[in-house]
């Protein structure tokens, strides 16, 4: 059986941590530069900045069953489906206040590239607050041996 | 191909579109983890709705037809407090005392027993 969660524990062991994106030194940790198709956060070794957060699951959208946010008769294809959550602010005091503080810096993070002004499929906001929206790839291309086979002889 | 493509619980209204595409992509689920355990993706929206989690997660950006369009991708999602999990019946009763005997209401579903 799991322990029940203590959200106080969990604040004071977590909100100093750089990588938690709550914490003062969450944008001073992180810097942007350039992938093959755009842009990604990395932090100070250049590899992919791995961040944290923690809210709650909304049932608004929840799309991570076996085909994602895919629908049958849809125009997208099966293979671009997504897994997509959103999480909201956790009602807790403590986590509410980290969570609000971790949206404050993904939005100065997005700030630094964003160039139009608005700011798309990352940070979204309804009546109930802000919230932060996740998307995964359901299905990723299988890699061909055969772009091993036709090397130098 | 790969045991979890092989085993993956399509559902059955996209298996066709499944079939076409199994060869060339690989399905991966998604990291989803309670109590140390990967959570099957046929459980989990039930498993996430409402819960307290942890994510861990990169952040890309793509400039895409004069757009700034932003992607917190997961690599980690850990259940930290269920929510309150509502699994739907596949059978309703009105009133469990009289499911039956009354003309017109199924009766409640049976646990088959080792007479059957």
């Amino acid at each position: 059986m799991s322990q029940q969660f203590d959200a106080h524990s969990y604040h004071v062991n977590h909100s100093n941590q750089s990588s938690y994106a709550g914490s003062h030194n969450f944008l001073a940790s992180t810097t942007w530069q350039h992938t093959s198709t755009g842009l990604e956060v990395v932090n100070s070794d250049e590899e992919p900045y791995v961040a944290t957060i923690v809210g709650r699951i909304s049932a608004y959208r929840l799309k991570c069953g076996p085909a994602g946010n895919h629908f049958d008769s849809g125009m997208s294809p099966l293979e671009k489906a997504k897994y997509q959550f959103y999480i909201s602010r956790p009602a807790n005091a403590e986590l509410g206040a980290d969570f609000i503080a971790g949206i404050n810096n993904l939005e100065a993070l997005q700030n630094q590239v964003g160039k139009t002004g608005v700011h798309k499929n990352m940070i979204y906001e309804d009546v109930m607050g802000k919230m932060l929206r996740f998307a995964h790839n359901v299905f990723i291309a299988r890699v061909s041996l055969s772009i091993f086979r036709n090397g130098p002889r | 191909m790969d045991e979890e493509t092989k085993q993956w619980p399509i559902p059955d209204e996209m298996a066709q579109e499944f079939d076409a595409i199994k060869y060339k992509f690989e399905a991966q689920p998604l990291p989803l983890y309670h109590d140390n355990l990967l959570v099957q993706p046929q459980h989990a929206n039930e498993v996430l709705n409402g819960a307290i989690v942890e994510v861990q997660f990169g952040i890309q950006h793509w400039y895409i037809k004069q757009t700034d369009t932003f992607q917190a991708t997961p690599m980690k999602v850990t259940i930290l407090k269920l929510g309150r999990i509502h699994v739907p019946p596949n059978y309703k009763c009105p009133n469990p005392s009289e499911d039956s005997d009354v003309p017109g209401q199924p009766a409640s579903k049976k646990l088959r027993s080792s007479e059957d």
